[in-house]
């Protein structure tokens, strides 16, 4: 939890990149009616855990405002790598030298 | 079944950074217009690009003066239409890794400046001034103050909200499927799966798509998937003092590429790699912080997949131009697919064949760059329906200009 501006408390669902509970409902309540959506609107699951951490949360609340079942909705998009990796060690997988 | 549930003046198939700014500009002047998106909006190359505005990569003629005007445009659009969408002036570099890059791309630069960009050559001690960070093998840099970066899918929701509010519609997750032509051949219905849509303009911004949208009208344009990788680190505090591109990859964006020998060496194997990954070379860093490092260009067909090989060239390159990076965690991945235009030019006009249909294609890497220009434009000579010279630039970008050729839509799978 964090304080507001009035000192109202709000519940962190995305701590990377410290995006509120009502953030997400009040980006579900334009029109993102996904997990990929409302992360282009609030920046949750943008920051270095990539959404392992709030995904599921923020499922629930879509699942809770939308009236429906985790089974209709669609997952995030998995990207590599699945955790974050120096560009050092990216560099040093086989590549093109002449690039 | 096709069932016909509205009506419009003029229809835009695609909902990226083109297709929105066209549709902002025709609903700002009051024109009833929908735009048709298959996925959401900013789901193809507007989604998944390195979110640089460059005037720098362009040459003197119609391309840069699309890119200096649409700065111009950038800079007062976010009060325009009262949306933040992170809009950063940091300027943009190009480095000179040998003495072979200062002799090709000085010319370039100057040539740049004549036609009155902000552009000026910077010696070594100039350019680490401006760059701490780079590696000390660069020897010289060309400095454009012009250039900026913005957040895409911030500017297309801005846009959409314009649109909205200015009377236009849009259609999410509709998937257009062919198109009706009255006797005159004009296309008149749109069809999609459920539903379709009458509209007596019918235009296509459908980006890597774009070929086979117009494919569906009965027309045929040079336009290709370019695959771009892209990876994305940690958030860190500010890095780079310009976003920087490379000489190399500069000279390489203005050699025509024929796709086909391309993918011809690609399949072969031997000269392959260097082709397949092509030069591309970018670095910048977004306002909340996160380094952006790219970018292959390869012609995979329709596959926006990212390759260890891929990534892994992109890492080693951009961590030799800033070694700092080495030790930046990267969080993401991602890859886009531009609409390469094998003629080098964009496809932007109305068809010979079907004259209600009006390509607006062909940006490759330059879409975000140059897009409110180039929209604005557009708007304009669909409003008045006189097309006549579409810039006013030496070169002409009209789509009946194209040669029609005889590849295959897919080159590779």
């Amino acid at each position: 939890m964090m304080d507001d501006e009035k000192g109202k408390e709000k519940i962190l669902i995305c701590r990377c990149e410290e995006v509120s509970e009502e953030d997400v409902v009040q980006a579900i309540r334009e029109g993102a009616h996904t997990v990929t959506a409302i992360k282009r609107k609030t920046r949750a699951g943008m920051g270095l855990c990539q959404g392992r951490t709030c995904e599921r949360q923020i499922m629930r609340i879509l699942c809770r405002e939308l009236g429906v079942s985790p089974e209709e909705l669609e997952t995030g998009t998995s990207r590599f790598p699945v955790r974050p990796t120096p560009t050092r060690l990216i560099g040093e997988l086989p590549h093109e030298p002449n690039y | 079944m096709s069932r016909i549930i509205e009506e419009c003046e003029i229809a835009i198939i695609g909902g990226g950074v083109i297709g929105l700014f066209v549709a902002y500009y025709l609903t700002k002047k009051g024109i009833d217009t929908v735009v048709i998106e298959k996925e959401d909006l900013c789901s193809g190359a507007t989604g998944a690009n390195d979110a640089c505005l460059m005037a720098q990569s362009k040459k003197p003629g119609a391309k840069l003066d699309l890119a200096v005007e649409s700065a111009r445009q950038y800079q007062a659009l976010a009060d325009e239409i009262n949306y933040d969408f992170e809009y950063s002036r940091k300027g943009s570099m190009i480095i000179f890794e040998s003495e072979e890059d200062i002799e090709t791309l000085r010319p370039f630069t100057k040539s740049q400046a004549d036609a009155g960009l902000p552009v000026r050559f910077l010696d070594r001690k100039e350019t680490f001034e401006i760059q701490p960070a780079l590696s000390r093998h660069i020897l010289a840099s060309s400095y454009c103050s012009l250039d900026a970066e913005v957040n895409p899918f911030a500017l297309l929701e801005g846009l959409s909200l314009a649109v909205l509010r200015q009377g236009g519609r849009l259609l999410r997750h509709k998937e257009v499927i062919g198109f009706e032509k009255d006797s005159d051949g004009m296309l008149s219905e749109i069809k999609m799966r459920d539903s379709a849509l009458r509209a007596k303009t019918v235009v296509i911004a459908a980006g890597a798509h774009s070929r086979d949208v117009a494919a569906l009208a009965g027309v045929d344009i040079p336009i290709y998937p370019r695959r771009g990788q892209i990876l994305i680190s940690e958030a860190i505090s500010p890095l780079i003092g310009a976003y920087v591109m490379s000489a190399k990859a500069i000279a390489s964006k203005h050699r025509a590429v024929s796709v086909k020998n391309a993918v011809q060496q690609q399949d072969g194997g031997k000269s392959k790699d260097s082709v397949q990954f092509g030069l591309g070379m970018i670095i910048s860093q977004t306002v909340n912080g996160n380094m952006v490092l790219g970018v292959t260009h390869e012609f995979v067909g329709f596959d926006k997949g990212t390759t260890l090989k891929g990534l892994a060239s992109v890492a080693k390159y951009t961590s030799t131009v800033i070694p700092a990076l080495a030790q930046v965690n990267i969080i993401r991945s991602f890859g886009g697919l531009r609409p390469y235009s094998e003629t080098g030019e964009y496809i932007i006009g109305p068809c010979d064949e079907v004259p209600n249909l009006i390509l607006v294609t062909g940006h490759e890497g330059d879409g975000v760059a140059v897009a409110p220009a180039c929209c604005l434009n557009v708007a304009q000579k669909i409003a008045c329906g006189d097309w006549g010279r579409l810039f006013e630039a030496k070169n002409e970008y009209r789509s009946s200009a194209v040669p029609k050729r005889d590849i295959p839509i897919r080159v590779a799978d």
